[in-house]
């Protein structure tokens, strides 16, 4: 494959913004961003952020485009039942060479958290309830900007909201949920009980088609993007924690607040990412405690979350044999553990659903809590989280990419 | 252990079940669990809510129906409850049918159902007696009890019992392997569609106590 033709500077376009940054190339040029959902709305917002030329920008997304996208969605008829995330995303690699593009042909709770921790701003653009319910809670943890684009195409409405999540204070997405979203989700939500998959495992979203036309889509992405480059290059006055409404039957526009749902359901505590003291695959959970500042008095008390590059592990305690032997396992993993034999009968013990945890208190695990977690997972980790009561601390590898909280102070 | 405390009264049904009068001793119970309960205010409030409920549950049902065996809050809501419900098994070595009384479940709440719907098998964990023999439940030593395909966000434990109660006693189950949203086991599916004679094992309903 021939090398791509060089791209033009970004400055060669760039306007002098009024009360800008002195450096918005080089503001620009260090972005790392991420977009949930890359359809009618999200492909929009991606192709306008590869031309900004950032460091990085990763795409998720688990659907492909139908003839139907074509009505809505900046592709072409040979685009028609590709992935809509790798197909993006060689899009924006064409746009924006230099840029890291990493495509997740996944739902959301498939990606390392460990890589979304260094984004400087998430972009959600989906109308499917559970991936905004656990976009809100990613951003809001790692305390990355989020900023939703949505539409509503009957009375031509375009919306964006800006979360900042800056300290845990101000209003998340899942502030703003309704009765009516929280209906929605309970009747889009469709699990399925099949013996061939572990338990809880399987959640699809069967939602109705968003019927909108493209303008009003565009216009969404249009105005979620600008919102950003105004947060990032201090164009303006504030964004954050902000609700834009353009409505095309007026030409109006309307600007309001976001506030804190004191009754929101959702965990709002910033976490402090930091790397770990050492390759994580080398640390113990006890020695992470410590280094989380957890006082000897609170180490039983608190808890910890493995990470994966897909998820969380769960911990399982034990396992139990058919011929009614139980067996330790004391180990995470991300689906069912490795088998455990039974040490009465030599048969395979099945994992113990009741005694797993996630996230797990430390005193549930303190017989493997000063083991090297390399010899207690099944997935190597890529993240661990200590939550000590309102304090929560993400270690990641300090091989893994990006600055952290430290790096940053 | 959770104390055993004497049923006094039945107090009007669930409706009034959040604040029905706790016994001291399981007013006691309750706050010693909530003394290591960990997590955000919203979920720990939660969590005392969902644990008085079950306790007082265990209270206002039929001397025996329920018992609360262990309670622990510190991140998600667990619980052992043993429930005093006609069960069916299969064991390996029985050439028929065996209904027996009583099981003991394993119950987690987790904190994910605040804000979303999770999978109707995420909830309970029959302990014992083994080889339970409905279509809702998973085959082999761990038996996931399937109480739906899909549970609403945030439903109440109450209703977790009550359904876990017309589940094992199969006043509500699903039998047919062909539903698309699937049995844990198949062959039970196949047995009970051809005994539906069987079904179900009791009439009672969970707050009454069985006549005779």
């Amino acid at each position: 494959m021939s090398a791509p033709a060089p791209r033009p500077p970004r400055t060669a376009r760039m306007p002098d913004f009024i009360g800008g940054a002195t450096d918005p190339d080089g503001v620009l040029a260090a972005l790392r961003l991420a977009v949930f959902g890359v359809g009618s709305v999200g492909r929009n917002i991606a192709i306008h952020l590869a031309r900004l030329m950032p460091r990085e920008l990763i795409l998720v997304d688990p659907g492909h485009y139908k003839d139907e996208s074509l009505l809505t969605q900046p592709i072409a008829p040979v685009d028609v039942g590709q992935p809509k995330a790798t197909n993006t995303g060689a899009l924006c690699r064409e746009i924006s060479p230099a840029t890291e593009v990493i495509s997740f042909q996944a739902g959301l709770q498939d990606v390392d958290r460990a890589i979304l921790a260094d984004c400087d701003y998430v972009f959600l653009s989906t109308d499917n309830l559970l991936a905004e319910v656990e976009a809100a809670r990613v951003a809001t943890a790692l305390g990355r900007p989020l900023i939703q684009a949505s539409v509503h195409g009957d009375s031509l409405t375009a919306q964006v909201r800006v979360f900042t999540n800056r300290d845990g204070e101000g209003s998340c997405l899942l502030c703003a949920f309704g009765s009516d979203e929280w209906r929605h989700l309970d009747v889009q939500t469709r699990f399925r009980c099949t013996p061939a998959e572990p338990v809880g495992t399987g959640a699809h979203v069967v939602g109705p088609a968003t019927f909108s036309v493209s303008p009003l889509c565009a216009m969404a992405a249009d105005m979620a993007v600008l919102q950003m480059l105004r947060m990032t290059l201090g164009l303006g006055g504030s964004v954050g924690d902000s609700l834009v409404e353009y409505n095309a039957y007026g030409s109006r526009t309307v600007v309001s607040g976001l506030r804190r749902n004191p009754d929101c359901p959702a965990d709002h505590v910033v976490w402090h990412v930091m790397d770990a003291p050492r390759a994580l695959d080398e640390c113990s959970l006890a020695e992470l405690a410590r280094s989380a500042g957890v006082a000897p008095e609170r180490q039983a008390r608190a808890a910890v979350t493995v990470g994966a590059p897909s998820g969380t592990q769960r911990y399982f305690a034990s396992a139990l044999c058919r011929c009614g032997n139980p067996e330790s396992v004391s180990r995470f993993a991300a689906g069912d553990p490795r088998p455990t034999v039974c040490s009465a009968c030599g048969g395979v013990a099945t994992p113990n659903r009741f005694e797993s945890y996630d996230p797990v208190p430390l005193e549930v695990v303190h017989a493997v809590a000063e083991r090297p977690l390399a010899g207690i997972v099944d997935t190597p980790a890529t993240w661990v989280l200590v939550r000590d009561g309102d304090r929560a601390t993400m270690f990641r590898d300090p091989a893994s990419r990006g600055p952290t909280d430290d790096a940053d102070d | 252990m959770m104390p055993m405390i004497e049923r006094t009264e039945p107090r009007g049904g669930l409706r009034h079940l959040s604040t029905a009068p706790l016994p001291a001793a399981l007013e006691r119970a309750l706050a010693d669990a909530m003394r290591g309960a960990e997590g955000t205010p919203t979920w720990k409030r939660r969590k005392r809510a969902e644990a008085r409920d079950l306790l007082a549950l265990g209270h206002v049902a039929p001397p025996g129906r329920l018992t609360v065996l262990q309670l622990d809050v510190r991140q998600a809501l667990r619980a052992v409850l043993r429930m005093d419900v006609p069960v069916a098994r299969m064991p390996p070595d029985a050439d028929s049918l065996v209904v027996e009384r009583g099981v003991t479940l394993g119950v987690i709440y987790p904190e994910e159902t605040l804000s979303k719907p999770l999978p109707g098998a995420a909830f309970v964990q029959i302990l014992a007696p083994s080889d339970v023999w409905s279509a809702n439940v998973a085959v082999g030593p761990v038996q996931a009890l399937c109480l739906g395909a899909s549970l609403p966000r945030a439903i109440p434990v109450k209703e977790i019992v009550l359904m876990s109660w017309g589940a094992l006693s199969m006043q509500s189950t699903m039998i047919d392997p062909s539903d698309p949203a699937g049995v844990l086991n198949i062959e039970a599916a196949r047995w009970w569609h051809a005994n539906r004679e069987r079904i179900p094992l009791t009439r009672t309903p969970f707050l009454r106590a069985e006549e005779g």
